[in-house]
């Protein structure tokens, strides 16, 4: 059993099942993301492990103590919201020391660990400002001291970067990451930004309809998605609707069929599957080469700066293709007869 | 989390207690014939309908109170307009200055209107001076005339207020997309501004409206013999003459008006938006 | 331009409306003459009648004393009341909602006599007990009215924040809500009061014979011919008010510097 232990985790408000069994393990020190889109229960699930909420069923376990039947207050869980939640009449210095007061420290104590606790987030000299004289990305560095000051078994952060503006986010972003990696911490975070997840992660639990899809780390979520909504909901991709026949022949749900990369389909002979492949993974040739490929024709180009994306009619269907900009060549364009291809070491064979 | 809910019985039990409860109470007593020994009867209804004087009355009263919203409508829609939309400057302050007479006594607003209406008044002087009126006294104290004025001049910052808030709430680019498709400043106004602040028109009359059918003290010091109202008339039951279930009855049936007009009040309001 | 000089002019006339009336009356209080005529004669013999009429005084002490015992009991019946409110999940939430604001939609002529049938009912006399909850009945829906914008502009989540630190829902209440929710706390009391302070209709029905409020002294004096003390009482009471309500304003203004943004 890991460090932060949730057994069959279940909740339902009014009927309504947010979450149905989850189960999660994760080791001590561990920064894991819990992604999806709204509605998905990933800050119910949140909100049960801090106590917020009080689960129908399943277990909560941090470092081998069952919690679940503990207030709030005595679970000595740090917490970062979304907006903070900053108290308004109080000093940085006092918001930071709140904690420790509930803990009975001694003034002098108290004193010593918010000075710390300051110098952590680079926030010393703002002791006396009130929460409404900082800036955002200055209330979300208090809102993490005060949160980590009073040494918690467990850090969550719920979308707690979402308020901020995207360059400043990004420089919170590497902060938050370094300050956990020193403290050790285990930590659980909510986002609906894939891209975050993928930067502060060890490991990214992908949730919907109130389960946990699939977890594992950026790298082979992003690689290796285990279904479709995995697929779209980090990063884009394509998919291919059909059949594996024989030869490395894929029979599409409209009648068309084109030849797979070079590989072994034994596995999957004869079943119905769902090729997916990321659009970046895909190569795009003016002459026809030699290995299976597919021919099409350029709809569509829109233009990011260092990349271009294109929008490719082939087999009846739009496929999305994603090239890097170069110097060299002549860049297509619309209406240009193409051909595409990928390497099977890139594709996913799902199912659902 | 548990429910709490001791911190809300106390309060709730309270209004229930006294609130709710008390108007029961005054229900069965509106059904109490007088006398010695009283037994259930409907003759305090019979006597309320078949009296042409009391429908008169009610009438009166139901038409006093519209006359008094429709005219904080109208001199009441101007001046939240301005107040949003016309002027940029000094907003709080006039807002300010609109509230506090609403919370100063109403007593002493309404009785203030004598010094001021009353013949040989200040008023009468004013308007002599400008030849607006001859030798002849003013006369508009103790009639139907002087009650609307202290009504309205009672509630007009109900009215006005709701109206600004609906008005202050409209997104002004929804005016500026009016005056991008031609649409003239009538036009704007007919079409756009008028219909989006309904709401504020609505409560606002049911700010007005409802608490005009229940007064008694602006008909008693300004309206005279001519002011009585249905509240009036309940004063009389009880301070009077001493027919309190008679007085219960009528009572009853004021508050069946007020809540049937909040009823049909609140209907157009859902209507809208 | 000419539209902002039309609007200011019409500002201008609706003002004279709201408070010409007041100010006649403010004058005449310090017109000499019994009967309010003129010409003006400056004379505070009004103000000396005043500080000699024991009735009335005793009369304002009544209802200075009505006033601070509703808005005490109002203060501490809304707060519970919204915190309960803003927080809960309950299905009974919409019917306590309109409950509180009851009082607000009867005429209190209605819930005056209402409440003298149920002393009746119950073979009472009339007592102070009872007036007093009428008047913190009628003055609740205010209070609540002014707590309730301050509570749902503060963000409830400092409360949860305040629980992961370790504080119990006690020290939470003292030492987050309370703070936070005490300026509105002292607005709301101070408008209870006022509204006490002024209500004449529930007075009226409920006090025990042989007592009486500044409302009822002055009602009476109107109705049986003016007097021009009360001029100078209502003077006194109109300057007394626009205070409290001034203060009012500026202690909740002053309270929403509290919020982030």
């Amino acid at each position: 059993m890991g460090y932060l232990a949730i057994k069959n985790l279940s909740k339902s408000f009014q009927n309504n099942k947010v979450l149905d069994r989850i189960n999660l393990d994760i080791e001590k020190g561990t920064f894991l993301s819990l992604l999806g889109p709204s509605g998905c229960g990933k800050t119910t699930t949140l909100r049960l492990i801090a106590g917020f909420e009080r689960q129908d069923e399943g277990t909560i376990n941090i470092g081998g103590n069952m919690i679940d039947r503990l207030p709030p207050y005595k679970r000595n869980i740090g917490l970062v919201f979304q907006n903070y939640a900053l108290f308004p009449h109080m000093t940085v210095s006092q918001n930071i020391a709140y904690g420790l007061e509930q803990r009975n420290f001694t003034k002098g104590e108290i004193k010593k660990e918010v000075s710390k606790a300051l110098e952590m987030v680079q926030l010393t000299g703002y002791e006396n400002r009130k929460p409404r004289q900082l800036s955002g990305g200055q209330q979300q560095r208090v809102a993490l001291a005060r949160a980590l000051v009073i040494k918690p078994s467990l850090l969550l952060l719920d979308e707690s970067l979402s308020a901020l503006d995207k360059k400043l986010r990004v420089d919170m972003q590497i902060e938050l990451r370094q300050i956990q990696k020193n403290i050790g911490i285990t930590t659980l975070f909510v986002t609906h930004d894939q891209e975050e997840a993928m930067t502060l992660s060890d490991q990214i639990a992908v949730m919907k309809d109130g389960k946990i899809i699939q977890i594992d780390t950026p790298q082979k979520i992003y690689e290796k998605p285990i279904n479709t909504f995995v697929a779209s909901f980090i990063g884009q991709s394509n998919f291919f609707y059909g059949k594996i026949k024989d030869h490395l022949q894929f029979e599409l749900q409209n009648g068309q069929s084109f030849l797979l990369p070079h590989g072994d389909y034994s596995l999957n002979k004869g079943q119905d599957c769902i090729i997916s492949i990321r659009p970046e993974k895909i190569r795009m040739d003016r002459n026809r080469p030699s290995h299976p490929h597919i021919q099409g024709k350029v709809k569509f180009i829109t233009y990011v700066g260092n990349l271009s994306m294109y929008l490719i009619e082939a087999l009846g269907l739009e496929i999305r293709v994603q090239n890097q900009n170069h110097n060299d060549g002549v860049p297509f364009e619309i209406n240009d007869e193409i051909f595409l291809s990928w390497d099977s070491g890139n594709q996913s064979i799902l199912f659902e | 989390m548990n429910k709490k809910f001791w911190l809300v019985s106390p309060p709730v039990l309270l209004l229930i207690a006294f609130c709710v409860i008390p108007l029961f109470i005054m229900v069965y007593f509106s059904f109490l014939s007088d006398g010695a020994d009283p037994h259930l009867t409907l003759s305090n209804y019979l006597d309320f309908f078949q009296k042409g004087f009391y429908l008169k009355l009610t009438w009166k009263t139901i038409s006093t109170s519209l006359i008094v919203t429709i005219i904080c409508i109208l001199i009441g829609y101007p001046m939240a307009y301005i107040m949003a939309k016309v002027i940029n400057s000094g907003k709080t302050i006039i807002l300010i200055a609109i509230i506090i007479p609403f919370w100063t006594s109403q007593l002493v607003r309404a009785y203030s209107w004598q010094n001021l209406l009353r013949d040989g008044g200040i008023l009468e002087m004013i308007l002599r001076k400008f030849h607006l009126i001859g030798s002849e006294p003013l006369g508009i104290l103790f009639t139907q005339t002087a009650v609307i004025i202290a009504l309205v001049h009672i509630f007009f910052p109900y009215m006005v207020i709701t109206i600004y808030m609906s008005l202050e709430k409209m997104d002004h680019s929804i005016i500026e997309a009016s005056k991008s498709l031609n649409a003239g400043p009538f036009t704007t106004f007919w079409r756009i501004i008028l219909p989006l602040s309904k709401p504020g028109i609505i409560s606002g009359s049911i700010l007005v409206f409802v608490p005009s059918l229940g007064v008694f003290v602006e008909p008693r010091i300004l309206g005279g013999t001519k002011g009585s109202v249905i509240g009036t008339v309940i004063e009389d039951q009880f301070f009077e003459i001493y027919g309190w279930n008679f007085g219960a009855a009528i009572a009853f049936i004021l508050l069946m008006i007020v809540l049937i007009s909040i009823a049909i009040l609140s209907k157009f309001a859902k209507e809208e938006v | 331009m000419i539209k902002k000089g039309f609007g200011w002019l019409y500002t201008g006339i609706i003002f004279i409306f709201l408070y010409a009336p007041i100010a006649v009356l403010m004058l005449m209080s310090f017109n000499k003459s019994q009967y309010n005529s003129l010409p003006f004669q400056f004379s505070t013999r009004w103000y000396k009648d005043l500080a000699n009429d024991q009735t009335l005084i005793d009369a304002s002490l009544t209802s200075i004393y009505i006033a601070a015992v509703t808005a005490i009991f109002c203060v501490i019946l809304a707060t519970m009341l919204m915190l309960w409110i803003v927080q809960t999940k309950s299905k009974w939430k919409k019917w306590i909602d309109s409950l509180v604001i009851l009082p607000l939609t009867i005429p209190w002529l209605i819930l005056g006599l209402a409440l003298l049938l149920l002393l009746n009912f119950l073979k009472l006399d009339k007592n102070y007990f009872v007036l007093l909850i009428g008047h913190i009945i009628v003055s609740l829906p205010y209070t609540v009215m002014v707590i309730k914008a301050r509570l749902q502009s503060l963000d409830l989540t400092i409360n949860e924040a305040s629980a992961s630190l370790g504080a119990n829902e006690w020290t939470t209440f003292r030492k987050i809500t309370l703070p936070l929710l005490f300026p509105a706390m002292l607005a709301g009391g101070f408008l209870a009061f006022v509204i006490s302070f002024d209500n004449f209709i529930l007075s009226y029905f409920l006090i025990p014979s042989g007592h009486s409020t500044l409302p009822i002294e002055i009602y009476s004096s109107i109705k049986f011919g003016f007097t021009p003390v009360i001029n100078a009482v209502s003077t006194i009471i109109l300057a007394g008010t626009t205070i409290v309500i001034l203060f009012i304003i500026m202690v909740m203004k002053a309270s929403l510097k509290y919020l982030f943004k």
